[in-house]
């Protein structure tokens, strides 16, 4: 059976990812990444009945849910604050996103190694802002995901507008569907990444400093990551194991709390 | 003066970002700063062009004039069509219209809606949105 785990958040990018690698695969698995600032977690799997409908395919889909806070902060925190300050500067702390990012990309990876998958991709698109999924960083990701046996595409990287071309893809399915973003969307934590990188990073240092050191980050967790995954299929791991099962109001509820 | 306004504020976000502090209170102030910015980008419609040229100028992120806000209609019309029962053989039909009609991508959630919506509900939509 041939299967492909997406990181699937039911927005425009993940569905229509999911829309044109679906029909190549006998098996799909959509896996939702939820942390304390994502709500709305309940909102993807709408969308993922609808592909269901739009490819008349009932059963094809796998949707997991997964609360990857404990592996946000281990590859977030990774060997300290005074550590990471002194290599990255500001972009240690304020760079959220690239930090959660990575832990998602690292979560499905290990997803695919616990259940022989072979195959991965996302909706990463040029168009986004911040992070690592842009050209300097897409082929480190798809050698670290080859070093774990995942080949891991891109397809709907180059696309312009991902909403509209859903909205036609939806449109010409086996069984014609409306098509859009609903999202599981973080409430907060993201904007630390765009407002610092915008107002203060990239006018001070540029886009090459940028570069430079979100690589060198990922130089430096890829081998926390595979320190990760490692214990996790020994089994001695602890990281992963903290995901909780599926829970719709997870996000707003968790969300409330810390603002409560 | 607004970018300056904008940069003052920005770089204070990213000193205190910077500092060493528990997680939740980490959390909290991101949930803080989620508010703030959400609030801007519903009641200030300057911040759009802000960060297009912003973004072209560092060749990151979307670089068209008014994408940002045609990326957040697309998705209210579709979801009152949706909500209303439209047919996807109408949408379709209208998507058809919009292509042989030469509507750009911006433009294409306002051309939607009033195809298929009409024109007092267009404005309903739209005016509830800065920027749209």
């Amino acid at each position: 059976m041939k299967e492909i785990a997406i990181r699937f958040s039911g927005g425009k990018d993940s569905m229509l990812a999911t829309l044109r690698v679906a029909p190549e695969f006998d098996r799909v698995h959509l896996l939702t990444f939820g942390h304390q600032m994502i709500a709305d977690l309940d909102k993807p799997a709408h969308n993922v009945t609808k592909l269901e409908q739009a490819l008349g395919t009932p059963g094809k889909f796998v949707h997991e849910v997964f609360d990857i806070t404990p592996i946000i902060r281990y590859f977030y925190e990774g060997k300290g604050y005074l550590s990471d300050v002194r290599k990255y500067g500001t972009l240690a702390r304020a760079g959220t996103c690239t930090a959660c990012d990575f832990a998602m990309f690292v979560r499905t990876i290990l997803y695919c190694l616990e259940h022989d998958i072979h195959f991965a991709c996302d909706g990463g698109n040029r168009s986004e802002f911040s992070g690592f999924l842009d050209e300097w960083g897409l082929d480190s990701i798809k050698d670290f995901a080859a070093s774990h046996g995942v080949e891991w595409v891109f397809p709907v990287y180059d696309d312009p507008r991902c909403d509209v071309s859903l909205l036609k893809e939806g449109l010409e399915a086996p069984e014609p569907t409306l098509m859009y973003g609903q999202q599981a969307c973080c409430r907060g934590v993201g904007t630390f990444s765009n407002v610092h990188l915008r107002t203060y990073f990239l006018p001070r240092h540029g886009v090459e400093k940028y570069k430079e050191l979100t690589l060198a980050w990922l130089a430096e967790r890829y081998a926390l990551a595979d320190e990760l995954i490692r214990r996790e299929l020994n089994g001695d791991g602890t990281k992963a194991r903290e995901d909780r099962p599926p829970d719709p109001a997870a996000g707003s509820h968790s969300r409330l709390r810390v603002l409560g | 003066m607004f970018k300056t306004v904008v940069r003052i504020l920005g770089t204070l976000e990213s000193l205190i970002a910077s500092l060493p502090m528990p997680w939740k209170m980490r959390m909290w102030i991101g949930g803080l700063l989620g508010r703030m910015v959400a609030w801007v980008f519903d009641h200030v419609p300057g911040i759009y062009v802000y960060l297009i040229n912003e973004n072209r100028r560092f060749g990151m992120g979307k670089s068209e004039h008014g994408e940002m806000q045609s990326i957040r209609a697309l998705n209210k019309v579709l979801r009152e069509l949706e909500q209303r029962g439209v047919p996807p053989a109408r949408v379709r039909s209208a998507l058809a219209q919009a292509e042989e009609q030469k509507i750009s991508k911006v433009q294409l959630p306002r051309f939607l809606s009033d195809r298929l919506l009409g024109a007092q509900e267009t404005e309903l939509i739209f005016s509830r949105y800065a920027g749209i």
